[in-house]
């Protein structure tokens, strides 16, 4: 597109002679080998209008900071810190010998299994692969005034509360990052600028006693041009925040079900995701690492995990271990593929990294994460599939779930279950839903997919209870069997 | 703490220091900071191996910047907030500084006080508590400060305990081949906290907080297991050593989850599930269903409505009821981000609410004190036993995947991953069933263990007993 542009790209140009000497002094010691560095630069905002009044902060995931990361006598180091200024930087060699020095000796009979087999750096090619790419995007929002975004965000948050007496209040956010990361190795000298954008519109109904809530996300890689999308109307959300008021719970038990895409996402994120993770492969967490090559979903269920094409938040050009991102199919007709895994895990299991070891932020440990994941679109109509069920719900604005990789359960939120009945809609609503079940039965259970396919990244993945990462998922509308409570 | 680098909080007074030349320069009368300093030591094991030491420093400040304005003669207090790092020299601090105090005419919030400190001259303010903390005794890195309810200052000596010393303290009872830890995270992390704003305010404090988290597994009969973390504001020898014994702990539980069944597998399940009399939650799902009423007793959920909890308020629906709650908050820092002075409130009496608790705008706003937000409470116990609660048929569950709590529906639930099936003869470990619930509905109608559990969050009742109304 004409009026596209990409992320600057020279934020590190001042700054960069110091990274690298760094890590070339770390190198030229005999104690040290395979030594990195992630140096992150990421500033961006987030607006928030609600009735209780208006919210303009960085956004949480703006960090400055970097982190080294090498093999010692003592093991696998990483050392991590926010002062860039000369006299410290030339300091971190001396902390660092400190700070290994220091590391007692366990006094536990340990095997070293894992210590002996870890390398820290791809050494796949032996040409130093060196890149600076930026992604695009149509407006800045740098370049817009703050007036402007909150006017807008003001605007949708009246539009929702004139709707209808009920809607109490609608929160109503946007916000940005624009990522700057800069990978130095001896074999890898990468810097990566991306912008991602998400929004959410939030109205919620009362009765006076009983207080529910709708949700609408808008996610891109880009930028300010998301405004646009989310100036949509949205009397949809605001009539079914009022319809939850007459919701009640559904009665447990064994349904068929229409999974709307942003379902279908939080089921592929959690049912399979996190179940793919091979850092959990290595831990023996994962029963998926016995099933490699064997069918564990319906054939009509091909899954990726693609951190390189999509317009997404989860979107890169290299993870945070300096790995090129990828395409991976975890799931395709039906048969498990592959794993996604960060380099330690990859090194470990002696199989090609996948690109996806990520930090919360340079404070922090990378683990195997999941990009923007999402099973492929199928070949039915949606109006086909609900005509297709004598009974059961179709489900819709998933909130939450819960991995267990070890034993494949499954639990997922949903807000809002649609009664199905003779292969219509009766207008009857079921709220909160419990969806849980096990993994393989669900999967394979799946007996139509839809031919729209949808992401959305509004939302962070935690890795158990922590260590959020910015993620996408999603797919088309999915049948399938579950247990809901 | 051998291995962090622990001198003192210069870092951070520097960055203090140039923030606030920074701001008198650019004529900004009313600000906040909250500034952090934080060293760290993580360890991360893979079964009984370390397979990777990190450690941290970092320096960061949360700046606020005021802008008081008037529009159609309603007094307003726009704000906008940053994070400033000491790669920030004056003329970029400037900048944003000033950036942040334009944003800030956007953010049409009504007036609000800053909460008052008596550094300088104050203006007037709800808030309940007046301050004269100083981060002086933060220079000593074997020290942690920690100021009482009360007012009274007391600096409290403690050991400071390695990662690798936590570690011990973990594996101690890990001595099983087919029970054992599969895996162990473990963070040591010194903070270093100072807050001023300008209308008095500034205090600090420094502590050292204990976390981490465990895997447990078993390998047979099922390849099975449990998760479970931890989290102190202090050690000593003998909170230590319950560390191990919640290891011990959920090693038995990971041994029942092995041989637990599928719930819809018993013989008694039938069309209508199973039979049983009570509900029993045990651990930390009780803390997760009480931390309702900390968020409906919030300011910021109460002024925009989404809660009507007033002060004298019953927590219950009907007057014939069983259950008697009180709730006392217990705050593990002495200072809230504004700089509030933490309480150990009366937060429920005997089910009557006794505070609306929140910052100081929602609280000005609602014309209540600022106390400041808290997450960790103390519970009154009940008077009868668990053996006494589990004399009639119960499902007992005490490790879900994630309990889930609406705060503003009240419902409650999610899919366990272990629990116990009591029919009147026979306990069975179950697995892969769930519950839901609301909180509104079954409050009147609980029992409350008088076994405590106790931990960073919670201290309580170990288990809370309800009637099978589904």
């Amino acid at each position: 597109m004409s009026n596209q542009k990409k992320v600057s790209d020279d934020v590190f140009k001042d700054t960069k002679y110091l990274f690298s000497n760094l890590v070339y002094k770390l190198s030229s010691k005999a104690d040290y080998s395979d030594v990195s560095i992630l140096v992150e630069k990421s500033f961006g905002k987030n607006y928030r209008v609600s009735k209780s009044g208006t919210l303009i902060k960085d956004n949480t995931f703006a960090a400055t900071g970097a982190v080294i990361r090498l093999q010692s006598s003592n093991g696998l180091y990483e050392y991590s810190f926010n002062d860039f200024s000369k006299e410290f930087i030339e300091s971190v060699p001396n902390i660092i010998s400190e700070n290994i020095k220091n590391i007692s000796s366990p006094s536990r009979d340990i095997s070293n299994h894992y210590a002996n087999s870890i390398h820290t750096v791809d050494s796949r090619n032996d040409n130093k692969i060196c890149f600076n790419k930026s992604t695009s995007y149509s407006v800045n929002p740098k370049d817009l005034s703050d007036e402007e975004i909150t006017d807008l965000l003001n605007e949708i948050h009246q539009n929702a509360m004139d709707y209808n007496k009920k809607i109490i209040d609608c929160v109503c956010i946007f916000q940005y990052l624009t990522i700057h990361k800069m990978y130095i190795s001896n074999t890898k000298d990468l810097q990566q600028n991306l912008m991602w954008s998400s929004g959410v519109i939030q109205p919620l109904a009362s009765d006076g006693e009983k207080t529910y809530h709708y949700y609408q996300s808008f996610s891109k890689l880009g930028g300010a041009e998301l405004l646009d999308e989310m100036k949509s109307d949205i009397s949809e959300s605001c009539k079914n925040a009022i319809e939850l008021l007459d919701s009640t719970a559904p009665p447990s038990g064994i349904y068929d079900v229409i999974c709307m895409p942003d379902v279908t996402g939080l089921i592929a994120h959690e049912a399979f995701g996190h179940g793919v993770e091979m850092d959990m492969f290595v831990k023996d967490r994962a029963l998926a690492k016995n099933y490699i090559g064997t069918q564990i979903a319906s054939p009509l269920v091909t899954m990726h995990d693609n951190a390189s094409t999509c317009n997404q938040t989860a979107t890169y050009f290299f993870d945070d271990e300096g790995t090129i991102s990828n395409d991976t199919v975890i799931i395709e007709k039906g048969i498990l593929k592959s794993g996604i895994n960060d380099l330690i895990s990859a090194n470990i299991l002696a199989v090609s990294p996948t690109g996806n070891g990520r930090r919360e932020s340079y404070e922090r440990k990378a683990y195997t994460r999941m990009t923007n994941t999402y099973f492929e679109a199928g070949q039915s109509t949606l109006e086909d599939m609900i005509a297709s069920i004598d009974y059961g719900i179709l489900l819709e604005n998933g909130s939450s779930g819960m991995e267990d990789p070890k034993n494949w359960g499954i639990q997922c939120m949903v807000n809002i279950g649609r009664e199905i009945k003779d292969g219509k809609l009766t207008g009857k609503i079921f709220s909160p839903i419990c969806l849980s079940g096990y993994v393989p039965d669900l999967l394979k259970s799946i007996s139509m997919i839809s031919t729209d396919l949808k992401l959305s990244g509004s939302g962070y993945c935690g890795k158990g209870y922590k260590e959020w990462v910015k993620v996408s998922d999603g797919g088309a509308a999915i049948k399938a069997k579950v247990t809901i409570s | 703490m051998s291995n962090i680098n622990t001198t003192n909080n210069a870092d951070g007074q520097l960055l203090i220091n140039r923030i606030l030349k920074c701001i008198s320069v650019n004529d900004i009368q009313n600000y906040s900071l909250h500034c952090t300093t934080t060293k760290s030591e993580e360890l991360f094991f893979i079964r009984q191996e370390c397979t990777l030491n990190r450690n941290k420093l970092t320096t960061k400040c949360e700046i606020t910047i005021y802008h008081d304005f008037e529009s159609n003669d309603v007094n307003y207090r726009g704000s906008s907030s940053f994070i400033a790092d000491l790669n920030m020299d004056e003329e970029e601090l400037g900048a944003k500084i000033m950036s942040a105090y334009r944003s800030s005419l956007y953010v049409k919030n009504s007036y609000y006080p800053l909460p008052s400190g008596n550094r300088m001259e104050t203006e007037n303010s709800e808030t309940i508590q007046n301050n004269s903390g100083q981060i002086g005794s933060n220079k000593n890195s074997d020290k942690n400060t920690f100021e009482n309810s009360d007012n009274d200052d007391i600096v409290t000596e403690h050991k400071l305990y390695t990662g690798n010393e936590i570690a011990d303290f973990v594996f101690k009872n890990d001595v099983d081949t087919d029970v054992f830890i599969n895996s162990l995270e473990i963070f040591v992390t010194e903070n270093f906290v100072h807050i001023i704003n300008s209308n008095g305010i500034d205090v600090g404090y420094h502590n050292t907080i204990y976390s981490g988290e465990f895997v447990v597994q078993a390998k047979t009969p099922n390849d099975v297991e449990l998760y479970q973390d931890f989290k102190y504001s202090y050690l000593d020898d003998d909170i230590a050593s319950s560390l191990s014994e919640l290891v011990c702990k959920n090693l038995k539980a990971v041994k029942d989850r092995a041989i637990a069944v599928p719930i819809n597998g018993l013989p008694q399940w039938n069309a209508t599930g199973l039979s049983f009399k009570n509900v029993i939650l045990e651990g930390n799902s009780v803390y997760e269903l009480f931390h309702y009423y900390l968020r409906r007793t919030d300011a910021s959920m109460v002024y925009p409505g989404y809660s009507h909890f007033k002060i004298g308020d019953s927590i219950l629906k009907h007057t014939e009821t069983s259950s008697t709650v009180t709730i006392t908050l217990n705050p593990k820092v002495p200072y809230s981000p504004e700089g509030i002075k933490l309480l150990n409130l009366p937060l429920i009496s005997d089910n009557t609410i006794n505070y609306i608790t929140g910052d100081a705008r929602f609280s000005y706003y609602l014309g209540v004190p600022a106390t400041g937000t808290y997450e960790c409470f103390v519970m009154e116990c009940g008077d009868t036993s668990i053996s006494e609660i589990q004399k009639e048929p119960y499902l007992k569950i005490v490790s879900f995947s994630d309990f889930q709590m609406d705060e503003f529906t009240g419902q409650f639930g999610g899919e366990y991953r272990l629990a116990y099936y009591f029919d009147g003869k026979n306990t069975i470990p179950v697995t892969n069933g769930s519950i839901s619930g609301n909180i509104n509905d079954i409050i009147g109608n609980i029992l409350f263990s008088s076994e405590k559990q106790s931990s960073y969050y919670f201290d309580g009742p170990l288990a809370i007993s309800y009637s099978n109304i589904q």
